[in-house]
C-alpha cells in the first residue's frame, strides 16, 4: 500500500471514521512492513494492539461442563446395572417357585397325621390343580400367586429389606449426581491455582 | 444452559473475556478469576433465562464488565498498579538498539492506553483489540452509539498526541 493511501486511512482512523475492514488494512500494513519512515512514530500503537490481541487466558479447554456429561452416563450405567440385577433376582425366584409349591399338592394325600405347622402352605383347591395341569405356564403362575399369598414372615422381611435397600440406592443416585456436579466446579477452581502460578 | 451453545458460543470467547477483564482490573489474577466466575455463571443459567439471551457474546461481555468493575471497586488500592506483565514481551526486531527502543515505545503505548479514562479505555479496547462493531460495544458497555463514537475518537486522539509528542 502506498504512503498516501495508508495516510488517508490513518487520518480517518484518528477521527474514528474507519470501518472494521479499513482498520484491518491499517493493521495489516503495519504488520507486514516495510513501514514508511514518516509513519514510524505511530507504528508502536499497532504493534501494541497486535500483542494485546494475542493475550490468552490460561483457562484450559478441559472445560468443567464436560464433567456433568460423564456423570450423566455414569448415572445411566448405574440404573442399567440395577435393572439387570433386579431381573437376575426375579429370575432366581422364578426357578425356585415350583420346588416350594410342589410340596403341598402331594403332602395331604400321603401324610397320615394332620400337619401342625401353620406356616406350611397346604391348601390348594382342586379346580386350580386341574387347570394348572392343562397349561404349564398357568400352573407356574398359580403357584407363584399362591406363594406370594402364603409367604413366610422371614422371607417377607427379607424382601422388605431388599426393597428398602434398593429405594435407598435409588434416592442416593440422584443426590450423588447433584453433588458430583457441584464437586466438579470445586475441582476446577482448585485446578486453577497452580496454573495461575505458571503465568507468574 | 444448553451444552451446544456453551461449547460453540461461550467457551471460544474466553480469551476475549479475559483480555476485557484484564483491561478493566489491570491484574492477570483477577482477570482469570473473572473469566472463571463468568463462565460458571453462564453455565448455571436457568433454561428460561437462557432462552431470552439473543447474543451470548454481548451478554458475556456485560457480565465480564460488571464482575470486573465489582472486583476493581472492592480492591480499589490495587488500581494504581499498571498492567502486569504486558511490557516484557519481545517483538520483531532489527538491531538490538532499535529493538530496545521499539519495545520501549510499545510498552509506553500500552501504558498510555491503560491510563485513559475508563470509558475511552474500554471502548478503544473493544474496537481496536476485539474488533467489535459500534453496536456491540454499545451493548456490552450499556452506553449509546454516540457515546461509543465520541469515546473512541477521544481515546485515539489522546494516544496519537502523546505518541507524536513523545
Amino acid at each position: 500500500m502506498k504512503y498516501e493511501e495508508i495516510q488517508a486511512l490513518l487520518d480517518r482512523y484518528w477521527e474514528g471514521e474507519t470501518s472494521i475492514q479499513e482498520e484491518g488494512q491499517i493493521k495489516a500494513y503495519f504488520k507486514a512492513g516495510p513501514i514508511d519512515e514518516r509513519l514510524r512514530k505511530v507504528a508502536p500503537l499497532f504493534q501494541a494492539l497486535r500483542e494485546e490481541q494475542a493475550l490468552q487466558s490460561s483457562f484450559k479447554a478441559k472445560a468443567a461442563p464436560m464433567r456433568p456429561q460423564i456423570y450423566q452416563w455414569a448415572a445411566a450405567a448405574s440404573v442399567a446395572l440395577l435393572m439387570v440385577a433386579g431381573w437376575w433376582m426375579l429370575r432366581d425366584e422364578k426357578i425356585d417357585t415350583p420346588l416350594v409349591a410342589e410340596v403341598p399338592t402331594q403332602a395331604p394325600k400321603k401324610m397320615e397325621p394332620p400337619m401342625t405347622e401353620q406356616s406350611m402352605p397346604i391348601v390348594v383347591p382342586e379346580k386350580k390343580i386341574a387347570m394348572a395341569s392343562t397349561n404349564p405356564r398357568k400352573k407356574n403362575l398359580n403357584k407363584r400367586v399362591k406363594q406370594v399369598q402364603e409367604i413366610d414372615p422371614e422371607t417377607a422381611q427379607a424382601m422388605a429389606e431388599i426393597k428398602a435397600a434398593l429405594a435407598l440406592v435409588s434416592s442416593k443416585l440422584d443426590k450423588g449426581r447433584t453433588q458430583a456436579v457441584k464437586g466438579a466446579s470445586y475441582l476446577d477452581a482448585m485446578d486453577k491455582v497452580p496454573k495461575r502460578d505458571d503465568r507468574g | 444452559m444448553n451444552w451446544a451453545i456453551f461449547h460453540d458460543q461461550v467457551f471460544p470467547i474466553r480469551h476475549k473475556l479475559y483480555r476485557f477483564a484484564l483491561r478493566i482490573t489491570g491484574s492477570v489474577h483477577e482477570a482469570e478469576d473473572v473469566v472463571q466466575e463468568v463462565l460458571e455463571k453462564v453455565w448455571k443459567t436457568a433454561p428460561e433465562q437462557s432462552e431470552t439471551v439473543q447474543n451470548w457474546e454481548a451478554w458475556c461481555m456485560t457480565l465480564t464488565r460488571n464482575r470486573s468493575l465489582d472486583k476493581t471497586r472492592s480492591q480499589a488500592s490495587r488500581r494504581t498498579a499498571p498492567l502486569e506483565g504486558v511490557a516484557e514481551r519481545s517483538s520483531e526486531t532489527n538491531t538490538p538498539a532499535q529493538a530496545t527502543e521499539q519495545n520501549d515505545m510499545v510498552a509506553r503505548v500500552k501504558f498510555m492506553m491503560q491510563q485513559l479514562p475508563e470509558k475511552q479505555r474500554l471502548v478503544m479496547h473493544l474496537r481496536d483489540i476485539e474488533e467489535l462493531t459500534y453496536e456491540e460495544i454499545a451493548e456490552a458497555l450499556d452506553i449509546s452509539l454516540d457515546q461509543v463514537k465520541v469515546n473512541l475518537h477521544r481515546a485515539r486522539k489522546a494516544i496519537r498526541e502523546k505518541m507524536l509528542n513523545d
